[in-house]
């Protein structure tokens, strides 16, 4: 209790307050223009946080996190163009709803929508990051590869598309984690005579690189296909309804705010699996609901062309993911997925390690953000309805051919501050082409992220584990003394075969389907 | 030959190479420190295998065209050219503010093209600001001239 009262007697000073409120505004601006997303705001501030107070790092992170996917629903309303990806299933109801003339009713019920998604998230993190955390002291060596394991399998796993690529990012980042000396025997490991290498690649410019850089070679091939296809912006559609939603409508929208807020934090919790997996369970499962309960209705719009709980599902689903998604992170040390990888790389700039003894070490700090948490999506609100007409206008205010050299450049000035060496810089610029080729090859981040975060855990646990074991490879599964560690691997095991299971499904689908055309013909 | 056009292909060949260079390099290690990375090193050959002969079964596996590697070239191509001419002047001690502003009114001319003064005062604006972030609020040794950090003292 005392490190609660701690935590919120931090989160109450008036700068940390203001760093919250920045980060929640700089959140809705980001968010709002397509294009850039919260890895792209979080890759920029993070170096700045450098010169920062711990506190007013964290906290300006957590507005930031909090506050995007609104930003992103801005112009999938207004404009039928996702701000962020987790905006991808409002624009079609929420663009819907806005041509028939209520962009007002459409913009108040993403809002609130996301206000009650986040909020309920919170909660979870209240509950559920400290006595995870808690759990989570008892793992020794042996445990902590297997959840190593776990979260790396979950991502794959859970990515779904091709499980090959998945695995070979995985992999690259793995072998790019095992750079410098070796933590056994201080053997140089791939430095090639390079002593900046030594420690291993610099985790920040990396991440600067893979986010930043990668975003600023996506936003100028963007730029490059639009001007090629000569597409011009469309008149924007003037807000002159309500956006406040009236007692009626909340009411309505209750059960969709319940049940895609559950799917949001289950789906949060869990690492890897993220944001749009969440937005579309919650999207479809919604609209199963909808099609038997409201359309055909008088007055009621068909599916797909306005419907309120089009937006408030996905709404509530991708925002009950964020805070969620930090209850791995903060009680295990595992990202739940890539914004919350860089929010590892925030903590450890300050000297603080995520996972369990975070509540030990720090306990102030972990409660302070999860407060934070708390304290945003309660406040983000208000903010977001205040703002929302500037922001509107923002959509197209802001031209491409400024914006992609000023995020280049606060982008690798920011790797430079890392070490205050020029050899950060070219590691960012190198992770950012590199991530760029990975982009058009289609090979996912998200596993190198995590391989890159937990590589050196892994390797460490994994040698430690075996040597205690004297090098027993049975000891990760060994169902009396590692019980916990059983279950981690065969959580791991399930999450990787899973799309095996779903290929083969889908095969004897499709041979059956292929028997039944063929029977008619035949007979 | 439909195959060489694949982009899948020319991954899988790439992460392949990947994985032979990087067990070749592995294999000088010492012995407890080599045994991680060349397990590493033989599943990415392992799984490139995999995706190189999913890439050469698949029929909708995404495939190179000239018009996508005109854009690549022309956008993408550009920045990284760009960026890497900056850092590059860094490297040798031209100073931050000078490369900063050819570099971004660069890239603002090569984006839109149209006049170079309009592009050259829109790069010093955004370099004033980016300086001022991190050289003056935030106390970051940008690498500057000797001059200008006499300057601003």
């Amino acid at each position: 209790m005392e490190a609660v009262l701690s935590g919120f007697e931090i989160l109450m000073r008036p700068e940390v307050l203001a760093f919250l409120l920045v980060g929640i505004v700089a959140g809705l601006v980001v968010g709002s223009i397509p294009g850039l997303n919260d890895n792209i705001a979080f890759a920029i501030f993070i170096p700045f946080s450098f010169s920062m107070a711990p506190t007013f790092a964290l906290a300006l992170m957590v507005g930031l996190y909090c506050s995007t996917a609104i930003g992103g629903s801005i112009p999938a309303i207004m404009v039928k163009v996702p701000g962020t990806a987790s905006a991808i299933m409002t624009t079609i109801d929420g663009n819907a709803m806005a041509q028939k003339g209520m962009p007002g009713k459409a913009i108040g019920i993403a809002i609130t929508s996301s206000v009650v998604g986040g909020f309920a998230s919170s909660l979870v993190l209240v509950f559920l990051a400290p006595p995870l955390a808690k759990f989570a002291l008892r793992f020794g060596y042996v445990e902590n590869f297997a959840l190593g394991l776990l979260g790396l399998a979950s991502v794959v796993g859970l990515l779904g598309g091709n499980i090959f690529k998945g695995l070979i990012a995985a992999a690259v980042g793995l072998l790019v984690a095992t750079v410098g000396l070796s933590l056994e025997t201080g053997f140089p490991r791939f430095t090639f005579g390079v002593a900046n290498l030594y420690e291993g690649v610099p985790f920040l410019p990396l991440l600067v690189g893979l986010f930043g850089v990668t975003a600023v070679l996506e936003l100028s091939e963007e730029w490059v296909r639009e001007r090629r296809a000569g597409r011009r912006a469309e008149a924007l559609p003037r807000i002159t309804d309500r956006l406040i939603l009236d007692y009626a409508m909340v009411k309505r929208l209750i059960p969709t705010w319940i049940s895609c807020s559950a799917i949001g934090n289950i789906i949060g919790v869990i690492p890897g699996a993220g944001m749009l997996m969440a937005i579309f369970l919650g999207y479809e499962r919604t609209s199963r609901v909808y099609k038997r309960k409201y359309e055909g209705r008088p007055g009621e719009p068909k599916w797909g062309e306005g419907a309120p709980e089009g937006i408030a599902a996905p709404e509530a689903a991708n925002n009950a993911v964020v805070a969620s998604s930090m209850v791995p992170l903060l009680s295990l040390g595992i990202p739940g997925n890539s914004v919350s990888a860089l929010f590892i790389a925030a903590l450890m700039i300050h000297g603080m390690m995520p996972g369990p003894l975070l509540f030990i070490e720090h306990s102030d700090i972990a409660w302070m953000i999860i407060l934070a948490f708390v304290l945003a999506n309660l406040v983000m609100g208000p903010i977001a309805l205040g703002l929302v007409k500037t922001l509107t206008g923002m959509v197209y205010r802001l031209s491409k051919e400024l914006l992609i050299p000023t995020i280049g450049l606060l982008c690798l000035s920011g790797a430079y501050s890392d070490e205050n060496a020029i050899f950060s810089i070219w590691v960012a610029l190198i992770a950012g082409v590199v991530g760029y080729a990975f982009r058009k090859m289609s090979i996912p981040h998200a596993p190198i992220i995590l391989a890159l975060v937990l590589g050196r855990q892994i390797e460490d646990n994994f040698s430690n584990s075996l040597i205690m074991s004297q090098g027993d490879w049975l000891v990760f599964v060994d169902p009396v003394n590692h019980p916990i560690s059983l279950a981690l691997v065969a959580g791991a095991a399930f999450f990787m075969l899973g799309p095996v299971f779903s290929w083969i499904r889908q095969w004897v689908r499709k041979r059956m389907a292929r028997g039944a055309a063929e029977v008619p013909a035949g007979s | 030959m439909t195959a060489l056009r694949r982009i899948d292909f020319w991954s899988a060949v790439t992460f392949f190479l990947l994985g032979v260079v990087v067990i070749s390099l592995a294999s000088a290690f010492d012995e407890k420190s080599r045994s991680y990375p060349l397990f590493l090193a033989i599943a990415l050959c392992v799984l490139s295998a995999g995706l190189l002969v999913q890439g050469l079964v698949s029929r909708s596996a995404k495939t190179v065209d000239r018009d996508e590697v005109e854009i690549v070239i022309s956008g993408p191509g550009v920045q990284t050219l760009l960026w890497t001419v900056w850092v590059a002047l860094l490297s040798v001690g031209a100073g931050y503010l000078g490369p900063s502003v050819l570099v971004v009114g660069s890239i603002i001319v090569a984006l839109r093209g149209g006049s170079p003064a309009k592009s050259l005062l829109q790069s010093l604006a955004i370099v004033a600001v980016v300086f001022f972030m991190f050289y003056v609020i935030f106390d970051i040794p940008l690498p500057v001239l000797d001059i200008v950090d006499e300057i601003l003292g």
